[in-house]
């Protein structure tokens, strides 16, 4: 994959801010024509990263292209084929929705005032009411509304659903899969709602503490990666390329594989391991696998075994 | 739409400083042109000699009034812009419009200058009026050195108060931070040119009342010049910082 037929990609990028280090050293690849979903802890540096992105930061080392376009030096033309919707969803407050629109409309020749109007009517939105005035949940809708009339190339949405209720969610999460996505658009978006982002994505990175874990098609995920949960003592920590993470308690040792998970449960029985189960992973529990740091087990019989069955009911 | 948008949040008080031009320089200008009549001076240009008389110059005293009132336009006309916007919490939307910064930073003070001049035409129109009235030929050439005076003013205004307030991303200390400046500024110019006028210290802290003589000549051409490229070079640090600002 190279820089011309991916919507955004970066290599090594990195920020610090005094002594935390928000990035660290991100290669990210997003597919053209993909809906990638951002995840990660709060403060894992999604918000930054997406900040650098769109040039409302520098980057401390790195670089990143977006369309193509290297970041800082070709911003412009990169925020004339991006909508953005901030984390933040902060706009004027004495100014309605239709005012906004006016206002937003005029720097976007591509602006579509058809589409505009289509989705206001879908998500419902008072648009003659102050913004000042609206609901939290109305401010997003109006901010997604903004970016959705830009007939933008990329979509770059920093946790476009908070707020909302689950109507206007699935609303919105329809919109972008089927009218932005099936145009040939990317949208790339950060959330915290994994069952959305299950919902419409087809790639999915991770991101903790400022590094990329992990990137991959969410149907690869389902059809490949598997949770082994082993029982037993003296098993191996970690054995291969193929383990993402392994966690121990108590008399059990979890393994996430990303391939051939009956295979590296056989090799486990044969150190030794007196029960070994394979169970497949949503998103929300490879999230989980992939981002904790603290066992989720802890002792005896409580174990990891049990535990993970609990969660996953 | 930028600009539109400027408009939009700044013309109620566009149209408040208008009726405030108009009725600034009326008082002072009915003074003015009182004491030139009474002095014996109608139809004539009021001279020198009526500074020690009065309390300076007739045009003098009528442009350091103006001068003040459109000092204070300014610094309102400059409280805003892209510090504002870090403050209130927009700056993330706005700047990821596809403009430069450089095109916001210009644009807020290219609005700002015009309510500036907007300002000084209709101060200066109607106490042109009033003098005219008054005393036939008020002197028009010096009349409207005026102009370019008042503007100047209002643009290291402008240039001030939008340099703090995009350093402190505040708009409180933007304009608290040019009220106080001034003053300071001015008290220091004072201080300095009694000194310098008690032969201590070998040249007085310039400050924009220099302008005020309303002489004709390379000197006051030159002040002005400087003063303008000061109220320009403010909007160019805003600028330098507004580069570098993230948000």
């Amino acid at each position: 994959m190279t820089a011309t037929d991916t919507a955004i990609y970066t290599e090594g990028l990195t920020k610090i801010y005094g002594e935390l280090r928000a990035l660290d050293g991100m290669t990210l690849h997003v597919a053209g024509g993909s809906v990638y979903g951002f995840l990660g802890r709060n403060g894992a540096g999604k918000t930054t990263t997406i900040r650098l992105l769109l040039g409302l930061a520098r980057p401390t080392a790195g670089s990143a292209h977006v369309l193509g376009r290297e970041i800082g030096t070709q911003q412009l033309e990169i925020l004339k084929r991006t909508a953005f919707v901030p984390e933040r969803k902060v706009l004027y407050d004495h100014m309605t929705p239709h005012e906004l629109v006016h206002f937003t409309s005029g720097f976007y020749p591509r602006w579509s005032h058809e589409a505009m109007e289509k989705y206001a009517r879908i998500l419902d939105i008072p648009m003659k009411q102050k913004f000042g005035k609206l609901s939290h949940g109305n401010r997003t809708k109006v901010c997604i509304l903004l970016a959705l009339g830009q007939n933008a190339d990329l979509l770059i949405l920093d946790e476009p659903t908070i707020g909302l209720d689950p109507v206007i969610i699935d609303t919105v999460l329809r919109v972008l899969l089927e009218e932005q996505a099936s145009q040939g658009r990317t949208v790339f978006f950060s959330s915290h709602q994994l069952a959305e982002v299950e919902q419409i994505a087809d790639w999915i990175g991770i991101l903790d503490q400022g590094k990329l874990l992990f990137e991959a098609r969410l149907e690869d995920i389902r059809s490949q990666y598997r949770v082994v949960v082993a029982g037993g003592n003296g098993l191996p920590a970690a054995t291969s390329a193929q383990v993402l993470s392994v966690s121990r308690s108590g008399a059990f040792t979890r393994y996430v594989v990303s391939s051939g998970a009956e295979a590296f449960a056989a090799g486990l029985r044969q150190h030794g391991a007196a029960s070994v189960e394979v169970f497949p992973l949503n998103l929300r529990e490879f999230f989980l696998e992939i981002v904790r740091k603290e066992e989720l087990c802890t002792t005896g019989e409580s174990g990891a075994k049990t535990e993970y069955a609990s969660s996953r009911s | 739409m930028y600009y539109w948008r400027i408009w939009r949040e700044n013309r109620v008080r566009f149209f408040a400083l208008l009726t405030l031009g108009l009725v600034t320089c009326w008082p002072v200008s009915v003074i003015v042109s009182a004491d030139v009549v009474a002095a014996g001076y109608e139809g004539q240009v009021p001279p020198a000699e009526l500074a020690s008389r009065f309390w300076g110059h007739g045009l003098e005293v009528l442009g350091i009034a103006a001068g003040i009132a459109v000092y204070f336009v300014g610094l309102l006309a400059g409280c805003g812009g892209i510090g504002e916007e870090v403050e209130h919490g927009s700056a993330a939307f706005l700047l990821t419009r596809p403009r430069s910064r450089g095109y916001f930073v210009w644009s807020f003070w290219l609005t700002g200058s015009l309510q500036v001049l907007a300002f000084t035409l209709t101060a200066m129109l109607s106490s042109y009026a009033v003098m005219f009235y008054d005393i036939r030929r008020p002197g028009p050439w010096n009349f409207l050195l005026l102009a370019p005076v008042l503007t100047i003013t209002g643009l290291l205004g402008i240039g001030l108060v939008n340099l703090l307030t995009t350093a402190s991303s505040r708009t409180k200390n933007g304009v608290g931070g040019g009220v106080a400046f001034t003053v300071l500024y001015l008290v220091l110019g004072y201080v300095t040119f009694a000194l310098h006028h008690l032969r201590r210290i070998g040249f007085p802290l310039p400050t924009p009342l220099a302008l005020y003589h309303l002489n004709w000549n390379a000197a006051l051409a030159s002040t002005m010049l400087a003063w303008l490229a000061v109220s320009v070079a403010l909007v160019g640090v805003s600028h330098w910082i507004v580069a570098r600002l993230e948000v």
